[in-house]
């Protein structure tokens, strides 16, 4: 594992070799590499062209005050910084993607809708253990909330779902259903409401 | 499920059907270990070429990709001096739906179609864009010194 991600932060740093920035790790998220920006590490020639009063640009931070020119000027920075970032795309791929890594919760896994035994076929296999289904005299069969409704046995697709949220099929991220999961319904009224967001 | 029994059967189903121009199997009696060998694909500079690849289980196969390198050497954008292989379902895109016969198929069509736009190997990149003619001599040569 770490010969194949030094090659690719070799590769990385090849392709960024216009730049003069040192080596980013490919795990780096946006919000530590923001921080290292703010604190001081990592500081890099920077574009002068920021200044935001110039372009009548006003930031408003959290607390509704305006903020001051040399803070907006940080932050336009270290936009214009991500922006120019070879793995730019990356950073923000993994922001986009930020659930996919983590999963989905148990909540999910355990309302996933079963697969009767009758309902099988014989050549219906799960492709995450590669066994039909019915070689299992007792198989406990789940479908996934994806287009191909593609089916898993629960022992099989749990471990994967608890670290990607995304169909090991298709690919379909399942996480946007999830959300609408999290709001604070009891079991009966959720079935109900499944078809609604989906 | 445990990754033994995934791998178990792996190996029963490649002996079962197994996959044209590529093969592949445990070094030993390690049934994490394994070594594979794909033919050159006909309709490229690798034709004629024999190339070994070692492959490594990770323990919780199949929910972590199996770790694969060329250990046969290859000139080719995607694929580095150490047999590295640049291939994004060896990596972000892995799938537990992916099996090792379908990684070697994707590997041979990587050898019949590079993407030098994701290169791992800028220099032999930057000639298979600008310089085919000068890729394939180079890709047959090694092929000829480093696989048949």
């Amino acid at each position: 594992m770490s010969t194949y991600e030094a090659q690719e932060e070799a590769a990385a740093r090849e392709r960024a070799s216009n730049t003069t920035q040192p080596p980013q790790r490919s795990h780096e998220t946006l919000a530590t590499m923001l921080s290292n920006l703010f604190t001081g590490e990592g500081t890099r020639d920077l574009p002068q062209e920021t200044n935001l009063a110039a372009q009548g640009i006003r930031l408003v931070g959290s607390d509704g005050e305006e903020v001051s020119q040399s803070q907006a000027q940080e932050f336009a920075r270290a936009m214009t910084l991500l922006q120019e970032l070879p793995i730019r795309d990356s950073l923000l791929e993994q922001l986009s993607t930020q659930k996919d890594i983590e999963g989905v919760s148990q909540e999910f896994i355990d309302s996933l809708e079963r697969v009767s035994r009758k309902s099988l076929k014989p050549d219906q296999t799960c492709s995450i253990c590669t066994s039909d289904f019915l070689d299992d005299p007792h198989p406990l069969v789940v479908k996934l909330p994806c287009e191909g409704n593609h089916r898993f046995d629960l022992e099989c697709i749990a471990p994967w779902l608890k670290v990607h949220s995304t169909c090991p099929l298709c690919r379909k991220n399942l996480v946007e259903k999830k959300k609408f999961e999290d709001l604070p319904v009891d079991s009966e009224e959720e079935e109900d409401d499944w078809e609604m967001y989906g | 499920m445990s990754s033994i029994k995934r791998i178990t059967k792996e190996l029963n189903d490649l002996g079962r059907d197994p996959p044209s121009s590529c093969s592949a199997g445990p070094v030993g009696d390690d049934l994490f270990h394994w070594q594979a060998s794909i033919m050159g694909p006909a309709d490229s500079p690798y034709a004629g070429g024999v190339f070994f690849l070692s492959i490594h289980f990770p323990t919780d196969y199949p929910f972590k990709a199996p770790k694969i390198q060329f250990t046969t050497k290859i000139y080719h954008p995607n694929i580095n001096s150490n047999g590295n292989i640049c291939l994004d379902i060896l990596k972000d895109q892995w799938s537990p739906a992916l099996t090792i016969s379908k990684l070697l198929l994707s590997i041979c069509s990587l050898l019949t179609d590079a993407n030098p736009d994701d290169p791992l190997v800028p220099e032999i990149a930057h000639i298979y864009k600008t310089n085919p003619e000068l890729y394939q001599k180079n890709a047959k040569e090694w092929t000829k010194k480093y696989a048949i």
